[in-house]
């Protein structure tokens, strides 16, 4: 008789319940099994034929269950092997009976939205075919359905989507002009397409319905940037090396803004009305396909490359003696950073800016002899300072333990990346 | 059905066989299974079918005090006579030995 082992107790206990939850005809070979179990040397490979006896005293309580009424004794005299065939067949309808049931289950928006949403982490890893945000072809189809209803917010949905820079702006025009409360669309359009002819017209005009808005500044410092933009080696596009009129303007707007609106929330409302009124089940029409990110890309690099300039005039002023010119100067640039503390995604474009504003500050107002003044700016700076140390050791867990911003975990990427592998050896092979 | 038309597990062919060696001698479970490499979950369903079918005798064992019996199997004159009809119907043995590699006592 073997050892009385942890492993062979935990492989007796797996077989005992197994016989008990098995019907009455299969106990004596549930306990068959247990009595083999004393025979066996090995620990685990107790523990495996305990688990493949509890397996098949399982199934058959499965199937006593699932038909309580089958005399499992009464099976016809003769060979046994027309049963084994007869098993076979039902298998392959049970089988196909589940895989049924299972495509079932496309029917049902709901379970196609979830199933979308499912593959969207892998888009990444895997990189093939059309996106899975903005599906373009159904984009096409919904805008041809709008335009037949001349609805205007149909269009204004459509045209924040499409890839397409011709239509997007065609249907952001005609929708303001149906609707001019939609002018914001311009907004989106503008800073995704900023390169489009007739961008600083439509620019200027949400300026003037939407005052006070850094972002149309903004847009048009990012169409002015691509004017004058310099191709260096490998094709990059760098910014040129003296500022333009245009740019300088514009950004001097932004700076003296007095609010930043992404038109974000009215986005996410337009997306539910006109979701509702067509009926949209694919929730890639729906979601946000920048991640929250709805202001210019070229945003982060003009504003610290205007705040740098706007520093060093203040620098400039304070080597003349204007202590107050220099301050209005550095409290400018503070202002501006300040402005995206509530927009935790654009954040962290200023934290480098915001530490060096605020100890240009002190450092004036130490020089005036205003040790009050001086204290509060180095207390900012240094609150300015630990929030940038803390954006960089969240962006760097982040980059250790995600392999992509979908959140794709690094073991995850490796053994899709192995699957594929293994699929691309096989066919190799035969 | 005829039996061009019965469709044999290799694995109910390798149990088969080893039965078939000594007809007359009983056999335990984990024996079975180290002899054809089978394991339990696929080697009791196939000594069940045989068993109900009437190609098999079971018994009961008791081998040492305080030890739980165990079960034994052998052919039946019927599992015999299956087996034989199988022979001659290949004209060649059922299945190819497959020793196991597990460790243990029978």
């Amino acid at each position: 008789m073997t050892p009385d082992t942890l492993l062979h107790r935990l492989a007796a206990f797996v077989l005992r319940s197994g016989i008990r939850l098995a019907p009455a005809e299969a106990r004596e070979w549930g306990n068959a099994m247990l009595g083999e179990l004393q025979h066996i040397e090995g620990n685990w490979a107790a523990v495996a034929w305990a688990l493949g006896g509890a397996g098949v005293l399982a199934k058959h309580a499965l199937v006593a269950l699932l038909l309580p009424g089958r005399n499992r004794q009464s099976a016809p005299m003769g060979n046994p092997l027309v049963r084994e065939a007869k098993m076979h067949k039902a298998s392959v309808i049970t089988g196909g009976a589940c895989l049924a049931a299972v495509l079932l289950f496309f029917l049902a928006p709901v379970f196609r939205q979830g199933f979308r949403v499912s593959l969207a982490q892998w888009q990444s890893v895997i990189n093939v075919g059309e996106s899975l945000f903005y599906p373009q072809k159904g984009l096409e189809s919904l805008a041809r359905r709008v335009e037949k209803r001349h609805d205007a917010e149909g269009m204004a949905f459509v045209a924040a989507r499409l890839n397409n820079r011709d239509e997007s702006v065609r249907l952001a025009n005609e929708a303001v002009r149906l609707d001019p409360k939609l002018i914001w669309i311009w907004g989106v359009v503008g800073w995704h397409f900023s390169g489009a002819s007739g961008v600083p017209a439509r620019i200027k005009k949400l300026e003037q319905s939407d005052p006070g808005n850094a972002l149309p500044c903004l847009i048009l410092a990012q169409r002015a940037d691509m004017e004058h933009s310099v191709v260096a080696g490998g094709g990059n596009t760098l910014p040129p090396a003296s500022p333009s009129a245009a740019w300088l303007e514009a950004m001097a707007g932004a700076f003296s803004s007095t609010r930043i609106d992404d038109y974000t929330g009215r986005l996410r409302a337009l997306a539910r009305t006109v979701a509702r009124r067509y009926g949209l089940n694919d929730p890639y029409f729906v979601v946000e396909m920048w991640n929250g990110f709805y202001l210019p890309g070229q945003m982060g690099l003009d504003s610290t490359r205007y705040a740098m300039l706007i520093i060093k005039s203040g620098e400039a002023l304070e080597a003349r003696g204007d202590t107050k010119g220099a301050i209005e100067k550095y409290l400018q640039v503070a202002h501006f950073v300040r402005m995206f503390e509530s927009h935790d995604t654009y954040q962290p474009f200023f934290d480098a800016l915001m530490p060096v504003a605020y100890r240009r500050l002190a450092a004036v107002y130490t020089k005036m002899g205003n040790g009050p003044q001086s204290a509060y700016f180095a207390g900012l700076a240094r609150t300015a300072e630990h929030k940038m140390e803390q954006h960089l050791l969240q962006w760097r867990s982040e980059m250790e333990n995600q392999g992509s911003i979908f959140g794709i975990t690094a073991w995850n990427q490796w053994s899709w990346k192995l699957q594929t592998l293994r699929c691309w050896r096989r066919s190799a092979c035969c | 059905m005829t039996m061009k038309s019965i469709r044999l597990s290799p694995q109910t062919l390798q149990v088969l066989d080893r039965f078939s060696q000594q007809p007359t001698r009983w056999r335990y479970g984990y024996e079975l299974s180290r002899e054809t490499g089978l394991k339990s979950g696929t080697l009791y369903p196939i000594l069940m079918r045989l068993a109900k079918h009437e190609l098999l005798e079971t018994r009961w064992e008791q081998t040492e005090e305080g030890v739980p019996p165990r079960h034994t199997y052998r052919l039946t004159a019927k599992g015999v006579e299956l087996v034989q009809s199988e022979r001659v119907r290949a004209r060649k043995p059922l299945a190819t030995h497959k020793p196991a590699t597990a460790g243990g006592r029978a």
